[in-house]
């Protein structure tokens, strides 16, 4: 309990300090002059609704943090026989409790934020893909969003071009097909050491994005529609917004619980080991090139699903897709959250699709309220554009994160054990 | 003595440079076999040829009589042919048992549902698993760090690290490429110790050492190279006394 006391107090604070802003207006009476307080649900009400994807997001993270032991060992076979410790640790499992708690925000949450968290996991899904390249087997690539919009085209052009096609077979589809594309693509470069694989991939997504742009089956520049009235249509009474949402967050369940099953396993094992020292880990029967390509295939794959629920939740896809800085942002992502850590994947892929979300928000908010009026020119030019600055914004932090804190915010929790186990 | 490693005209060139040249070697079962010589002598090349790191330009290396030159390392691994390196090559951000862990790939099944379900038999593997590399700790002395960061050793249990690591590949021939270098002479004796208890579970040590006290101790045979060339080759005595050798590493006495 002590352990908790200062968040509380803390909280209570945050409540105090906000609650006259929150929950309280100025109501000014014109006929005698007066200016009363009255009670004003609705800011707070907005307030809160306004903040719900940070508050689910954030909740999440810490969650699949907490339920991590649901895939460690070292409490699965801890003392006692692995059988009996292996029930009690799905007794402990927090998963149980997230997974009610995302679906029914389907059904809480306005159609504007929950647009903003289908895109929010869409981008979280792409940099758990990409941490399993790039984190945990430690090879760099740099055109990650080209099997992005691979998927994404796939699902467009089944949609459009083959009639009866159904929509749930897309992303079923797309993993093993994305797969296939990681398998033929790093076969030939995942061979030779260095980083061959980054300039492969981002020659492969520049293009795979120079064929759609002149391509007429693919629209072009325009890129294409996709019918989506077809797909959901009378889906349990729920609407388009709510199915990609509920269709995001199961898959993201499925991959968290995929990539930390492998990474607590002997596979993961044997990515971490090539991350480390390559020569040893061949040395010690990991069969380096296979691993590698398993790895990358994998985070492939996972884009290429991610793709798919793109093109599933907007409706449309074009070559923006694929852009070099959609890679770079998903690469961002992974590195601010911590290499090699799944769940600062997550936080990472959060944060820099959050921030420059809600900052956008801000500047809007900005422009309608008085409150900007009494600020100098400059400083409210910068706030309206804030958004606009984003680039600049991630490029301090990017230079920051690697001054102070090369490992990333999570950044490898070893450490952390090494610390305690001393 | 039925042979179970066996090099002919084993050779390798860098670029003008014959590293090694022409070695031909027998380790038998259960034989301690030690390969001496001054820096440079080709040593570690040797090695690294063996263990599939390098392809031999030229002979052969039979296990078993099979010829296994120019496989690479995990193959070589795989065929019960374990080594150590010279240049402590660990996980650095691993556990100390994670370490071990990872050497133990080639015995585990990765049949994909089992490993994403964790079936009870899967669960009971890992933790036998588990028993087996503490064990393999255990036997060169680092149970109590089982948790520790590689990295976070010492240099001599970097070392012996090395060493659990490599045993837990299961192997019937080590490579051991200067399990002693750096390291004071009571150290040196603990690792004469270990490494005749290693040949008492049965497997067949490849040593190259400079300690040469640790060799003239535990080898059963010497081979020394000079410039990649085998110049001297039989038991301890017999080195130890043979002109080639002293005046290879002591140079060529003058007279006036």
């Amino acid at each position: 309990m002590s352990r908790w006391l200062p968040y509380l107090l803390g909280l209570a604070g945050i409540a105090a300090i906000t609650f006259p802003f929150l929950w309280l207006q100025l109501a000014p009476n014109f006929t005698d002059n007066t200016i009363r307080v009255v009670w004003a649900p609705g800011n707070g009400a907005q307030f809160f609704e306004d903040l719900s994807p940070v508050f689910l997001v954030g909740f999440l993270i810490w969650l699949g943090l907490r339920a991590n032991r649901l895939f460690k060992w070292d409490e699965a076979v801890g003392r006692s026989g692995a059988g009996q410790a292996v029930s009690r640790a799905w007794s402990h499992s927090w998963a149980w409790i997230a997974m009610p708690l995302v679906l029914g925000a389907a059904f809480v949450i306005s159609p504007g934020n929950l647009t903003l968290l289908t895109d929010v996991g869409i981008y979280m899904l792409l940099a758990l893909g990409l941490n399993i390249t790039v984190g945990m087997t430690g090879l760099l690539v740099l055109g990650y969003a080209g099997f992005f919009a691979f998927g994404a085209y796939f699902f467009a052009m089944m949609q459009n071009c083959v009639p009866f096609f159904p929509w749930w077979l897309a992303a079923p589809l797309a993993f093993p097909l994305g797969g296939l594309m990681g398998y033929l693509l790093g076969l030939p470069c995942l061979r030779l050491r260095g980083d061959y694989l980054a300039i492969v991939t981002l020659g492969f997504a520049e293009a795979f994005r120079e064929t759609i742009r002149n391509l007429d089956i693919t629209g072009g520049d325009q890129g294409i529609s996709i019918n989506l009235h077809n797909m959901f249509r009378g889906f349990a009474g729920l609407a388009h917004g709510q199915i990609a949402y509920i269709m995001v967050a199961l898959v993201l369940f499925l991959a968290v619980f995929l990539v930390q099953r492998l990474y607590h396993s002997p596979i993961g094992r044997a990515w971490i080991a090539i991350r480390e020292n390559e020569i040893a880990a061949a040395a010690m029967g990991v069969p380096v090139v296979q691993m590698k390509l398993l790895a990358f295939s994998l985070s492939a794959a996972i884009a290429a699903v991610a793709g798919v629920l793109s093109g599933a939740s907007d409706g449309f896809v074009s070559p923006v897709l694929c852009e070099f800085q959609q890679s770079i942002m998903v690469l961002a992502m992974v590195i601010l959250g911590g290499l090699g850590n799944s769940y600062g994947a997550l936080l990472g892929a959060a944060l820099l699709f959050l921030v420059p979300e809600y900052l956008k928000r801000l500047s809007m908010m900005e422009s309608n309220s008085g409150f900007s009026a009494a600020l100098p020119g400059f400083l409210r030019d910068s706030l309206a554009h804030l958004s606009d600055y984003r680039l600049l914004l991630f490029g301090a932090i990017m230079v920051l994160m690697m001054l102070y804190r090369p490992q990333g915010l999570l950044g490898s929790r070893r450490r952390k054990e090494e610390i305690l186990h001393r | 003595m039925s042979s179970l490693l066996q090099t002919r005209g084993l050779s390798k060139t860098f670029g003008g440079l014959k590293a090694v040249q022409n070695v031909d070697l027998t380790v038998g079962e259960n034989r301690v076999v030690s390969v001496i010589g001054p820096n440079g002598a080709g040593k570690t090349t040797f090695f690294n040829c063996l263990s599939g790191i390098y392809r031999p330009d030229g002979g052969e290396i039979l296990l078993d009589g099979k010829n296994i030159a120019g496989r690479a390392p995990h193959q070589v691994c795989r065929l019960g042919v374990a080594r150590t390196f010279q240049n402590i090559r660990l996980f650095p951000e691993m556990t100390v048992l994670e370490n071990v862990l990872v050497a133990q790939f080639q015995h585990r099944s990765l049949s994909p549902l089992p490993l994403l379900l964790r079936t009870p038999r899967f669960c009971t593997r890992e933790h036998e698993c588990r028993e087996e590399a503490l064990g393999f700790l255990e036997f060169v002395g680092l149970h109590a760090h089982a948790n520790r960061l590689s990295c976070n050793l010492a240099y001599g249990q970097q070392r012996r690290l090395e060493i659990a690591r490599a045993l837990a590949t299961k192997p019937r021939l080590l490579l051991l490429d200067e399990p002693a270098a750096g390291m004071n002479p009571q150290e040196a004796v603990e690792m004469v110790h270990l490494i005749s208890r290693i040949r008492e579970r049965g497997l067949a040590i490849l040593l190259i050492e400079h300690h040469m006290k640790v060799v003239m101790t535990i080898s059963d045979e010497i081979l020394v190279l000079d410039h990649g060339v085998p110049i001297a080759h039989g038991a301890p005595e017999q080195v130890r006394n043979d002109p080639q050798v002293i005046k290879a590493y002591l140079g060529e006495e003058v007279t006036h």
